[in-house]
């Protein structure tokens, strides 16, 4: 009896450490995420303001370059655009967010962000294009910087405070 | 909505189908009969669907056209939601893409059918134009001129000996200018090797994409195993970098109309190779009005000139001439009007009758 106690206050510690460990992993992961979303949405301008090539070709093509959380995200985005063009922008970035919503480390606002530019994105002629994807990168940019500043204070403190917790109900349990 | 997917579809349901879902069920619940001669469609805010048959605007109202629907007959309106979907569905959801061929007339839609647009623009400081808001679309249905060409061609092409006639094709807008210059390219890069003509290589100016009705920079049309198409880029420059690159026998080239364009022209005419081109005219008469084709005209760039109505449907050839305007082709029944001189009293289908 004793011994099945003991494996259970472990388990329980080892889960709060692992949510810890989860919840630090997402504000490392963050700022990289936000890091490769600007790089993307910079690459964008490119397609957009100069080579002119089709949304849906151009958020495939630039997801595929940028890989990772963003690029998946902007990849599966393009593709669902493509298929569906009078759908919109917005709508196909929603719906890729709600396809890879469990491996995503951005939070509402960040995404939120994307969301604007995409209601936009594709609806008006290429100067306009060009201002809202320069708006875009500057918020995300401020997100970025929010984020390392996150990371920096409360990485560490995430895993500690999953390790304290599951210690703490574990002696509750007890 | 899902995408468009066009091809093998009748022309109507091949524009429909680009339409937000209760327009193209509106617009699918129109009798054959009353589409099949459809040559354009109007999507305005705020207005009912309008629908160009025999040069005439009629208004879709649920119990289908009308002229003049009565005040039991509402018509079936556009919303602004509705247009743009419509919009992001033509230009997949690019119209960053497409605004330069929109401004500068038409964006061409696989299968060549042709979008204008109306609504608000603007210039910027350097004078380039852009689109602000659209509240109208003008959509054009393709439909193919079978035969067309046939006629023609024996006027443009008579001596298999000798290379083609340079010519100019006129006509009012919407009258198949583009249709026939697309036959004649297909039918020029096959040859006729019953007529004894051998296959040429054929040179397409296709700076909006009207010709070829390109998708992904492929030409959905056929047109030859010997056509080479230059995409995009200003008359001009297009046709002389056929002349250095692509060493075409025919030059065929749409709607004449800046003075830079033929400017190039009058010095391509000396060339060596033979134009196809068309220009927006109802009369030789009238082309020479515009001091561009007149120059090109006096100057002997074209040694034939082909009118087009739509007095018998889209692509009706109404005349032939030569150089110096002497007759070679008359629509039997149409003696007594001058091609070359004044326009005739129902020249196209567009006219109100």
């Amino acid at each position: 009896m004793m011994l099945l106690k003991a494996l259970g206050a472990l388990g329980v510690v080892a889960g709060g450490t692992l949510a810890g460990w989860l919840a630090r992993q997402r504000v490392i992961r963050r700022p990289r995420d936000l890091e490769d979303l600007r790089a993307a949405l910079h690459m964008m301008e490119t397609e957009v303001g100069y080579a002119l090539t089709p949304l849906p070709s151009a958020m495939e093509g630039v997801g595929r370059r940028v890989g990772g959380t963003a690029g998946d995200l902007l990849t599966t985005a393009g593709r669902i655009l493509g298929r569906n063009p009078a759908a919109g922008g917005s709508a196909a970035w929603r719906h890729a967010v709600h396809l890879v919503r469990g491996s995503l480390s951005l939070n509402n606002a960040d995404l939120l962000i994307v969301d604007q530019l995409f209601a936009y994105l594709g609806d008006t002629g290429r100067e306009d294009q060009l201002k809202h994807l320069q708006l875009a990168q500057s918020r995300l940019l401020r997100q970025e910087e929010e984020a390392r500043r996150q990371q920096a204070a409360y990485g560490r403190l995430y895993f500690y405070l999953g390790f304290a917790g599951g210690a703490a109900l574990a002696l509750l349990l007890w | 909505m899902s995408m468009p997917q066009p091809a093998g579809l009748p022309p109507w349901e091949q524009i429909c189908a680009y339409f937000p879902e209760r327009l193209r069920m509106a617009c699918l619940a129109l009798p054959a009969s009353q589409v099949q001669d459809a040559e354009e469609i109007r999507l305005r805010t705020g207005q009912p669907i309008a629908v160009t048959r025999g040069g005439r605007p009629y208004l879709l109202t649920a119990g289908g056209l009308s002229l003049f629907p009565g005040p039991g007959q509402p018509g079936i309106r556009v919303t602004a939601g509705e247009l743009s979907t419509c919009l992001r569905a033509l230009t997949r959801a690019s119209l960053f893409a497409v605004e330069d061929q929109l401004l500068q007339g038409f964006l061409t839609l696989p299968g060549g059918h042709r979008v204008g647009i109306g609504g608000m623009f603007f210039l910027d400081r350097d004078g380039r134009a852009g689109v602000r808001h659209i509240s109208s679309l003008n959509l054009r249905l393709h439909r193919p001129l079978p035969g067309a060409a046939g006629a023609v061609l024996p006027f443009l092409w008579p001596d298999p000996g000798h290379r083609p006639f340079s010519a100019l094709i006129l006509s009012p807008p919407g009258a198949g200018k583009t249709t026939l210059l697309r036959e004649l390219a297909r039918r020029l890069s096959y040859g006729d090797p019953a007529a004894g003509r051998v296959p040429l290589r054929v040179g397409i100016v296709d700076e909006r994409g009207e010709i070829s009705g390109p998708a992904d920079g492929v030409p959905t049309f056929d047109l030859g195993p010997h056509s080479d198409v230059v995409l995009g880029l200003p008359k001009g420059r297009a046709f002389l970098h056929l002349l250095r690159s692509l060493a075409p026998d025919v030059v065929v080239l749409d709607e004449l109309g800046q003075a830079q364009e033929e400017e190039v022209l009058e010095q391509a005419a000396a060339s060596g190779v033979s134009l196809l081109a068309s220009a927006h005219a109802a009369t030789a008469a009238e082309a020479r009005c515009r001091p561009g084709l007149r120059r090109l005209l006096s100057g002997g760039a074209f040694q034939r000139l082909v009118i087009l109505d739509s007095l018998d449907g889209p692509g009706s050839l109404a005349a032939v001439l030569d150089g110096e305007d002497r007759v070679l082709y008359l629509r039997p029944g149409s003696q007594g009007r001058k091609p070359f001189a004044e326009p005739p009293l129902r020249q196209s289908g567009r006219n109100l009758r």
